[in-house]
């Protein structure tokens, strides 16, 4: 069938329009220094005044609705990567004795260590140490992905030879660490975890969910406060900021981040649903610089399900009737036992939502296969 | 000519992790752009998977290039004449690298 | 059909010779590797299952009535002319009762809707079910080809798009159909999603997922013939395989005035996914079926047209707008942003239509009216 619907042509026009603002004017558009920087569609900025924007941006979006009480714990999810170490950075300035309107919450920092997965990273956990403890003075809570897990069953063993794809090995990491950081925040008696989610990431999730069947989180998952969990509430201040935006802003302040690696480098831009999506979102981008933030703006005008019924798998709400999200294979019940509910006793039945259901048939717990 | 190339945010593994490259020009009769460059790094310095760098005669959406700390979408992008000396700076922002 | 060969071989080279289907257990050998589950099928079993989650589809979702008149969208095309092969077949196997006619729109496009109205007309012979054909020349006083002449190939989707929604619920209202059954199908329906998801459309992103659109319970929607997709679940590459193993007569190539990029590059997303995960198309249709609209969000009222009474969310529908713009020469006018031009329409009462003999949708009013 044509899909064409009426407004098809108009829209593209409208896209296509706002690439040719391309400045030829080459000053900042706030105080006529040379510009840096093209942030936003097609603004040039010079590095002072991006610095202002950058830092005003994070902060407002903080303090727009009083997030954080006074004196409350609060738990900063570091990975190493240019999010969360620009993060960490802003946080700190945010905490510091003469920063105005001092952010007034107690920070602690998480690292979840993955460097069994990956045999480069060996001494990511020294730097990490490094920075947080000795530079920062921040409590830091180092867990292993492999956390309560035996030495015959390793996420590393679980993932390349019972995983038969790299979709459901990023998606199983990141419920894994999601977990363990709720694990750390409710053992910390932190009732906030501030990830470093930026908005082009973001974006390239909400299309990697929609397409593993997650459409019922998406609107949860991008929002600034995610209550999906009763004890810790996830937020997001770098919801607004894009990748490229934090890129250039620890640049200029030589930040420099510990980690660039995860499950998918190296692996092609077709391996996996979100690598496919982050092409796709990245590609549009650069034909249209107002992609990143129109799939933003959709995903904001989306009511969030609060369905008190959550998945066991990925902690988010479920989207099936009661018969439907029921495991019935031992096994499969058992492996999330292991990797997603480290307390209760072993017997309790197991929930899980549409997405995570799709991603289970890709994971085999019993069998020796090495496929891929 | 000589210039400085730097990788960073994970670009640098597809250039045998290393982050700085001091690298010199040979002198064509045409000027050195950052498209005639980008030809020159894949045949030249591109260790491994070229597509995860350069797609089409750019490179990857989702690398950000800056010239001497400029963003290049400021300088003409792939048509930037390069000047002896500058830095250009290859970060990919994409996720994990 | 090259289309058809290609998926077909694709199907089979998976297949061991002695591959047994996975349906009737062996008692055939498999012939094809279903697209949706790809699980080993026997041609046999193949249409059964093809049919019979089709007939599902119709029976859970109520999708017609006893005594209802279908008016069946034919293009000539795989999608159409497989519906009304299925639909005939259904419609007399479970005793629906339904009265079946085939309605065809004439875009006017020289050498390529002349032979998709040939299989048509053949389809009429070989499913002897009534059919009507209207075209855009007499609808609208201008046909494709005339367009195109005049506006060029920039816009040309964005007249054709709005005349053809409005063309078929004309020739409804003219057979005097209880609904319309169109042949979109589960990937047009995943395209559309994520299409709506990329340029922010939040009020047809609520609509797009419904299987049937304009009835009752609807009260988006005035005075159009209700619409439904019986196909909504099928995968167009199974469409392909049961049109071709069938012998179905379709007419495949796709329309000369190809529609923009910006589709395409969500087309070639979703034929990627695809093939990472085949359930992909299905996952991103139960996502958009989660997505809830906030109530807050503004979404334009539906109203009835000044000129031609036909829905409309301005005074002035988008198709009378877009004819004026061709009848002054002025083709611009209802693309992109009209509001200005709306404006100025009214306060000028609305000249064209007092003239009479330039603008179609006022005979085309009258034409209706005096038939009821």
């Amino acid at each position: 069938m044509c899909q064409v619907n009426e407004e098809d042509d108009e829209i593209f026009q409208a896209l296509k329009s706002t690439i040719n603002k391309t400045p030829t004017n080459r000053k900042c558009m706030s105080c006529d220094e040379d510009a840096c920087v093209i942030v936003r569609i097609a603004d040039p900025m010079c590095r002072k005044c991006f610095e202002e924007f950058f830092i005003h941006k994070f902060r407002s979006t903080l303090s727009k609705s009083n997030i954080f009480g006074r004196g409350e714990h609060v738990l900063i999810a570091y990975s190493g990567g240019p999010s969360s170490t620009a993060l960490l950075h802003l946080i700190a300035e945010g905490l510091s004795v003469n920063a105005r309107r001092r952010l007034q919450f107690q920070a602690h920092v998480a690292f979840i260590d993955e460097s069994s997965l990956y045999p480069d990273a060996i001494d990511i956990r020294e730097k990490v140490i490094d920075r947080i403890t000795n530079q920062l003075h921040y409590p830091l809570h180092i867990v292993s992905i492999d956390d309560n897990l035996d030495n015959d069953n390793t996420l590393k063993k679980l993932l390349f030879q019972q995983t038969k794809s790299l979709t459901a090995r990023e998606e199983l990491i990141r419920r894994r660490k999601l977990k363990l950081l709720f694990d750390i925040a409710i053992r910390e008696k932190c009732t906030k975890l501030i990830t470093g989610d930026n908005c082009t990431k973001l974006a390239a999730q909400i299309l990697s969910d929609m397409a593993q069947g997650k459409g019922a989180h998406v609107a949860l998952e991008c929002n600034l406060t995610d209550t999906t969990n009763d004890l810790v509430t996830i937020v997001r201040p770098f919801r607004e900021i894009m990748s490229k935006e934090i890129a250039m802003y620890n640049r200029l302040n030589s930040i420099e981040s510990l980690q660039n690696i995860d499950i998918s480098t190296m692996s092609g831009i077709q391996s996996s649903i979100f690598k496919l999506s982050e092409t796709l979102v990245n590609d549009l981008q650069r034909q249209f610089p107002s992609t990143v933030s129109t799939i933003f703006r959709t995903s904001d005008k989306l009511e969030k399900n609060l369905k008190s019924e959550r998945c066991d798998l990925c902690c988010y709400p479920l989207d099936l009737d009661e018969d439907q999200s029921l495991l019935s294979d031992q096994d499969r019940i058992k492996l999330i036992h292991q990797l997603f509910d480290t307390r209760s006793d072993s017997n309790d039945p197991v929930h899980v939502c549409y997405a995570c259901r799709r991603l289970l048939r890709d994971v085999q717990p019993n069998l020796q296969s090495n496929q891929e | 000519m000589h210039l400085t190339l730097e990788f960073a945010g994970g670009a640098e593994l597809l250039f045998g992790k290393q982050k700085n490259h001091s690298i010199d020009l040979p002198d064509n009769n045409s000027s050195w752009t950052i498209r005639t460059l980008l030809v020159w790094i894949r045949e030249n310095l591109l260790r491994e998977r070229p597509e995860l760098f350069i797609q089409g005669d750019s490179v990857r959406p989702g690398i950000l290039v800056l010239i001497n700390d400029i963003d290049w979408e400021l300088l003409d992008g792939l048509n930037y004449q390069l000047k002896s000396n500058d830095n250009i700076l290859f970060v990919s922002t994409l996720h994990g690298g | 059909s090259s289309s058809g060969i290609a998926i077909m071989e694709n199907c089979e080279s998976y297949l061991m010779p002695s591959t047994i289907c996975v349906s009737c257990r062996g008692e055939r050998s498999a012939a094809l590797v279903r697209p949706k589950t790809s699980e080993p099928y026997c041609k046999i079993c193949f249409f059964q299952a093809f049919e019979r989650e089709i007939h599902e589809t119709i029976v859970k979702e109520q999708l017609f009535k006893p005594g209802e008149t279908i008016a069946i969208a034919a293009s000539g095309g795989k999608d159409s002319t497989v519906l009304a092969y299925v639909l005939k077949l259904l419609n007399e196997r479970h005793s629906y009762g339904l009265n079946l006619v085939l309605l065809s729109i004439d875009e006017g496009i020289t050498g390529y809707r002349d032979d998709s109205l040939e299989t048509v007309k053949r389809n009429q012979q070989q499913y002897d079910l009534p059919l009507i054909i209207l075209t855009y020349k007499e609808l609208y006083g201008w046909s494709m080809d005339e367009i195109v002449k005049a506006v060029g190939r920039k816009n040309n989707c964005t007249f054709c798009g709005v005349f053809r929604r409005q063309a078929l619920d004309r020739g409804a209202m003219k057979l005097s159909v209880n609904k319309i059954a169109t042949g979109h199908n589960a990937d047009d329906i995943a395209e559309t999603i994520l299409m709506n998801i990329l340029r922010g459309d939040i009020a047809r992103l609520k609509r797009c997922t419904s299987i049937i659109t304009g009835d009752e319970s609807d009260d988006n929607e005035i005075s159009v013939i209700p619409r439904c997709k019986p196909l909504k679940y099928a995968y167009e590459k199974e469409i392909v395989l049961y049109a071709f193993y069938k012998r179905l007569d379709y007419f495949s190539t796709e329309c000369i005035y190809s529609p923009n990029a910006y589709r395409g590059n969500i087309r070639t997303y979703i034929k990627d996914l695809e093939r990472l995960r085949p359930s992909s198309i299905i996952d991103i249709i139960h996502s958009g079926e989660q997505l809830i609209v906030k109530q807050t969000t503004k979404l334009p009222v539906q109203r009835i047209c000044e000129r031609c009474s036909y829905c409309s969310s301005m005074p002035i529908c988008k198709a009378c707008l877009l004819i004026e713009g061709l009848n002054k020469g002025i083709p611009k006018l209802g693309i992109g942003k009209t509001e200005r031009y709306r404006k100025e329409m009214q306060q000028k009462q609305d000249q064209c239509c007092n003239d009479q003999s330039l603008c179609h949708c006022m005979k085309e009013k009258l034409s209706v009216t005096e038939q009821n």
